[in-house]
């Protein structure tokens, strides 16, 4: 709700995860948003687009009347290199909205678990939390046959997906997750090693991928999952093309009678934005993210009425990350960097005018973020004969050309990279140069490993969880030292102690205070803009819902309707 | 002495000028295509060293119009989704196909010169050596082999003019292979030998004289598949950085989204570019292999 | 003859060998990119990466690795992906059909087109025709491919509303049409360029032919123009023909893997450029030899059937 009152009430149509990387990824559409997973702060460019979310359609017709023969077709942007969940993002978040099931899920507007298998949810003390299991069974594939899912089922799937290298765990999951009781077949106890505000979110025991309930045996035997999928959701996995054009269709057993009103899925692969967008105007596909105005002004244009367009502002922000020592360890080196950029600019150009200026927080997390008045008088501030004056005094050697790193992963970040580096030449002064390397080596050494020489640039995940925006201020980084070699003792504790903190009210003040004292500290992580997302529908696909983050991909009630 | 030997120069050089001035005039009117196609790899290597300077705008800078602009007067060949002027960066863009192509046609030309000549005039092992080398290679698809490459070495200018250059290098020494073996059994040559000339003076005065010329043919020839190349791979986005101005490049990502929804003029410039670039360098090798060496006329 | 293609046939390991040993150690080299850091995410610890590099064999000695690699290999197993674990032949096997498509498709229209011209354009030398598809032979050289194939999204897109078929390889026996659609026009394009340079050498080889005392004779001996073109010119002019097809299929590698990529069609291409981007180093492995192989022997085939087209040439 909180996200939703910032906007209008198209505005805030979100599709489903906002796509975190959809507009990053320019390529539009990619699932990845919410699942706020710590480990990776961007998205990568394999996820295919998930459907719409149902439920908020304002007129739904009686169920008699609604055809449940359609199959929604929808793109992929690139081949996995596995479809087992537990080596890749992509396959992990997928499977995990739509063949496997959850005990619960939180969704963004009420931050409030909502249940799925789990029939009560119980948290008598801080530290255990009590689950009771519904009625749901996998689907009638060997080695499991169809059985019915049980506490050891959730178990295992809880306790081996953290323990998998592919998987990525959170600090929660690895530090206060305790570990999975089960008294009998329908009781699921779960205990932590210390009270936790963020223990329902989508980076503790909500996260999708690590509440996937996976059958047991197969969660003895991962490898299984590299042939076959096996869950007990919504839909089955019925095959795919060396990790293309995946399948799926209804599950006649699952555990809401009538649902999934889709017969099923299927994707397909369209590498190239241009190749996609023809698609979608040929019918061959359902559904399209756009990258940006143009193409949505196109399509409109072309196909008037008979299509819709949903748009959100996303919650994935553009950051700009200097490093904090050698040559950057002097602040006014990092604030001179910050004046030099242009935001309305790089808005303008980036999104031709549809995108919002971005806090720490992103604006969707209205509750938390500072007033744009306060970020215009601080981190706003585009000032490029300060910014010069900041470096003739901090004694920065403008003849050393900057380096930008950013990841080749698609024509936004390197456009983004070229926008930075354009700026900073004009409004510094300095040269700079752009080095790209492919996303593995990227993540891994450069961010992670913090072999970058000056700059980096990406844009983070869409974390459905606030204080996931804060990791870049911390001192350590799951489990590594900060990425920028920023090292803040006060800020570090302001953060620690706000995870420690109930009560809602007092938790969003905390968060406001690390954020201006960031900003008064120049930590050298700055957010530059979020993109709007759009993505393009058929009038014929029927039951969206939006707004409700990731949550709205778990829909049974998406339909296929050609009647006018 | 001076006197004497710069008059004997001027008595040696007047009549042959004149000659040379006709003889090319009369190529040039033999090859037309010739001639266009070295306008237009003189254009090419103008544009590349001067381009930047010659340019309207800074290629990278932003907005410098509206974004996306179709042609107009302020912007000939329009504007692309970051404002940039697409003139400017057509201009700019032959810096970098320019130094690529050039490089690796020179480096690979010579040595695989060398080495074709050394095959064909030694012979024995080196031959079977390098010929086999030579069919090793042949098997070697080259998108295979760029890949090995930047796996091994990282992306980048070098390495790209590496990968290229070593693609020209092979098929230029079966050329000169086959043209020196010609050459080193040639009549003349074995009456330089009758006359008891040495094997050094033979292969310097004789044989690589003769042979060096196609040198050049060679290079020319392979200039346009070099820069078809160079764009190739940066079209792939496996070339030069984004960023850089570059054809292939901006025939590629956000350009050709973009061209898809009607603004054309963001990729067919570039590609136009290339397409000319390549069609200059093509009948210039042409017709430079017609005047040296008919043999090599398919 | 026999003899000649035995000992042709004995380099082919020899030479597939030298292509492997080389991949391998390429691959291997001590700055090339690391496997393991492309399958570790944040949370990959250490001992993760050391048991995975150990489940992977890349903790061995290189030159163990190889030979292990090379036993196996022996026996027919090519091991399984790095990513996916699958077997490498089961993964190479369900994309090969499209990218064969594609080679087949475009090496056919290159000769069929190139040839073709060239005879026309040969036989009716200094004519109109003739000057029309030397133009042609010109420009087709010197246009980018992939500059074709972008122009045949944008254009038709702009013109008539018309999108190429999405959702990769379709069986030609499953759905023929949307397979020749989805394959047809870019291949055509595709094959632009090698035609181009088909044409100039049939119509030179052709105009040598036909030069020939021997055409004269035919000629007078009264036999149709259509039967002395082809029986005897064509003939004669197949070498050079020949030659440069199995060039072109060489190059044709390249040419699938932008057409894949153009056309987001699950191929080999498409397989190599992925593997190659998380250093999947069985699939490069195989791919390598793989094409290493399949260009040999189709020179070996091309030689040979120089001796089949022309008595003349003899291999010993």
């Amino acid at each position: 709700m909180r996200a939703n009152g910032l906007f209008g009430s198209r505005a805030s149509r979100r599709r489903f995860l906002a796509g975190a990387g959809a507009a990053g990824l320019g390529a539009g559409g990619l699932l990845l948003a919410g699942c706020g997973d710590d480990e990776a702060p961007v998205a990568t460019s394999t996820a295919p687009e998930g459907g719409a979310s149902p439920g908020s359609s304002p007129t739904v017709p009686p169920e008699a009347d609604i055809p449940k023969d359609g199959i929604l077709r929808l793109r992929q942007t690139a081949p996995w290199s596995s479809i087992n969940p537990w080596k890749g993002l992509d396959s992990g978040l997928t499977w995990g909205f739509y063949v496997f099931d959850h005990l619960f899920y939180t969704p963004l507007d009420t931050l409030k678990p909502e249940l799925f298998l789990a029939t009560s949810l119980e948290q008598p003390e801080p530290t255990r939390i009590i689950f009771k299991l519904g009625e749901g069974y996998f689907h009638d594939k060997p080695p499991v046959n169809g059985c019915r899912v049980t506490a050891r089922d959730v178990k295992a799937s809880y306790e081996t997906s953290i323990k998998q290298p592919g998987v990525s765990t959170t600090t929660f999951m690895t530090q206060v997750f305790a570990g999975i009781e089960v008294p009998d077949d329908e009781t699921v106890i779960v205990k932590l090693n210390a009270p936790d505000a963020r223990a329902f979110t989508s980076t503790a025991l909500g996260g999708v991928i690590t509440s996937s309930i996976i059958p047991e045996e197969i969660c003895a035997q991962p490898e299984f999952m590299d042939r076959d999928i096996i869950g007990s959701g919504r839909f089955v996995f019925e095959g795919h093309e060396g990790g293309t054009n995946f399948r799926l269709r209804r599950f006649e057993k699952w555990r809401i009678p009538g649902e999934p009103w889709l017969a099923g899925m299927r994707w397909f692969l369209i590498q190239e934005q241009a190749q996609a967008l023809a698609a979608f105007s040929a019918q061959d596909i359902d559904t399209v993210g756009l990258a940006n105005v143009l193409e949505r002004d196109q399509l409109v244009q072309r196909h008037g009425k008979d299509i819709e367009i949903d748009s959100d502002i996303s919650r994935s922000v553009w950051v700009v990350l200097t490093r904090a020592d050698g040559r950057w360890a002097d602040p006014r080196v990092r604030r001179a960097v910050n004046l030099a950029i242009d935001r309305d600019e790089i808005i303008e150009i980036m999104t031709f005018g549809e995108g919002l200026k971005s806090g720490i927080m992103p604006p969707a997390f209205a509750s938390v973020s500072l007033s744009e008045q306060e970020l215009a008088e601080t981190l706003w501030k585009f000032d490029p004969t300060q910014a010069k004056q900041l470096l003739a005094q901090a004694g920065f050697d403008t003849s050393q050309p900057i380096e930008i790193k950013v990841a080749a992963l698609g024509d936004n970040y390197s456009k983004f990279a070229q926008a930075i580096a354009a700026q900073l030449e004009k409004n510094l002064g300095v040269k700079t140069n752009i080095v790209t390397e492919d996303f593995g080596t990227w993540l891994q050494k450069s961010l992670y490993g913090s072999e970058y020489k000056d700059l980096i640039v990406f844009p983070t995940l869409a974390y459905d969880e606030p204080s996931q925006y804060l990791r870049p201020y911390e001192k350590e980084i799951g489990g590594r030292p900060n990425w920028a070699r920023f090292f803040d003792d006060e800020l570090n504790q302001m953060i620690a102690k706000s995870r420690t903190i109930m009560d809602e009210e007092e938790r969003f003040e905390a968060l406001k205070e690390i954020q201006r004292k960031a900003i008064e500290k120049v930590a050298p992580a700055f957010p530059i803009y979020v993109p709007r997302t759009f993505a393009a529908y058929w009038y014929w696909v029927k039951g969206r819902v939006t707004g409700r983050g990731s949550f709205g991909l778990f829909n049974g009630r998406l339909y296929i309707d050609k009647r006018r | 002495m001076a006197t004497a030997a710069e008059s004997l120069r001027s008595f040696d050089t007047v009549p042959r000028e004149r000659p040379r001035l006709v003889r090319l005039a009369r190529l040039a009117r033999q090859h037309p295509t010739g001639v266009f196609g070295l306008v237009v790899i003189a254009g090419f290597v103008v544009l590349g060293i001067f381009g930047p300077a010659i340019a309207p705008y800074d290629p990278r800078e932003l907005r410098t119009g509206g974004v996306l602009e179709g042609p107009s007067r302020a912007h000939p060949f329009g504007t692309n989704a970051l404002g940039q002027d697409v003139l400017s960066r057509v201009i700019a863009g032959a810096r970098i196909s320019l130094i690529i192509s050039f490089s690796a046609v020179f480096i690979g030309g010579s040595i695989g010169s060398f080495l074709g000549i050394v095959s064909g005039y030694y012979g024995r092992w080196v031959d079977y050596l390098i010929q086999r080398s030579g069919e090793a290679w042949a098997a070697f698809p080259s998108i295979v082999f760029y890949f090995m490459l930047i796996t091994a070495f990282g992306q980048g200018v070098k390495t790209i003019i590496i990968a290229i250059a070593i693609g020209a290098l092979f098929g230029g020494s079966r050329v000169l292979r086959g043209a020196t073996m010609v050459e080193a059994r040639s009549t003349y040559v074995e009456a330089a030998r009758a006359l008891g000339a040495s094997e050094a003076r033979i292969f310097f005065r004789h044989v690589l004289p003769n042979v060096l010329p196609l040198t050049v043919v060679l290079m020319s020839t392979s200039l346009g598949g070099a820069i078809l190349a160079e764009s190739a791979l940066a079209f792939l986005g496996i070339g030069v950085e984004p960023g850089t101005p570059s054809w292939g490049i901006d025939m590629s990502g956000e350009n050709l989204t973009v061209a898809r929804l009607g603004y054309w003029h963001v990729v067919v410039f570039p590609g136009l570019a290339i397409s000319l670039v390549v069609l200059g360098a093509n009948l210039l090798g042409d017709a430079l292999r017609d005047i040296w060496d008919p043999r090599l006329r398919r | 003859m026999r003899q000649y293609a035995l000992r042709r046939l004995a380099y082919l390991p020899l030479i597939a060998a030298l292509v492997s040993v080389i991949t391998f150690f390429t691959l291997r080299m001590p700055w090339a990119g690391d496997p393991v850091t492309y399958m570790s995410t944040q949370n990959t610890t250490v001992e993760d990466q050391e048991r995975l590099r150990k489940e992977l064999g890349l903790d061995k000695p290189v030159a163990v690795q190889f030979g292990l690699w090379l036993g196996d290999v022996l026996r027919g197993d090519f091991g399984e992906t790095f990513r996916g674990r699958q077997p490498v032949l089961d993964e190479v096997m369900r994309r090969f059909p499209a990218t064969l498509e594609i080679m087949v498709l475009s090496l056919g229209f290159t000769v069929l087109f190139g040839v073709t011209f060239g005879v026309v354009s040969a036989v009716r030398q200094d004519s109109f025709a003739d000057y029309g598809l030397r133009v042609f032979a010109v420009f087709g050289q010197s246009v980018p491919d992939f500059f074709l194939l972008i122009l045949l999204i944008v254009l038709p897109s702009i013109w008539w509303n018309y999108s190429h078929p999405i959702g990769g390889h379709v069986s030609i026996f499953e759905d023929p049409i949307r397979n020749l659609r989805l394959y047809v026009p870019p291949t055509l394009l595709l094959a632009v360029g090698g035609s181009a340079l088909m044409m100039r050498v049939t119509r030179s080889a052709m105009l040598e032919v036909l030069r020939q005392d021997y055409m004269r004779t035919a000629r007078a001996k009264g036999l149709g123009a259509y039967a002395v073109i082809v029986r005897h010119g064509l003939r004669n002019a197949l070498i050079p023909i020949i030659t440069l097809a199995g060039n072109h299929l060489v190059a044709l590698f390249f040419g699938a893997v932008i057409l894949e990529q153009v056309f987001s069609i699950n191929g080999l291409g498409q397989f190599f450029l992925t593997s190659a981007a998380q250093r999947d180093f069985p699939v490069m492995q195989f791919l390598v030899l793989y094409s290493a192989l399949v260009v040999m022997g189709l020179n070996l085939v091309v030689d040979l059937s120089y001796a089949l087209i022309d008595p003349r040439i003899k291999y010993s």
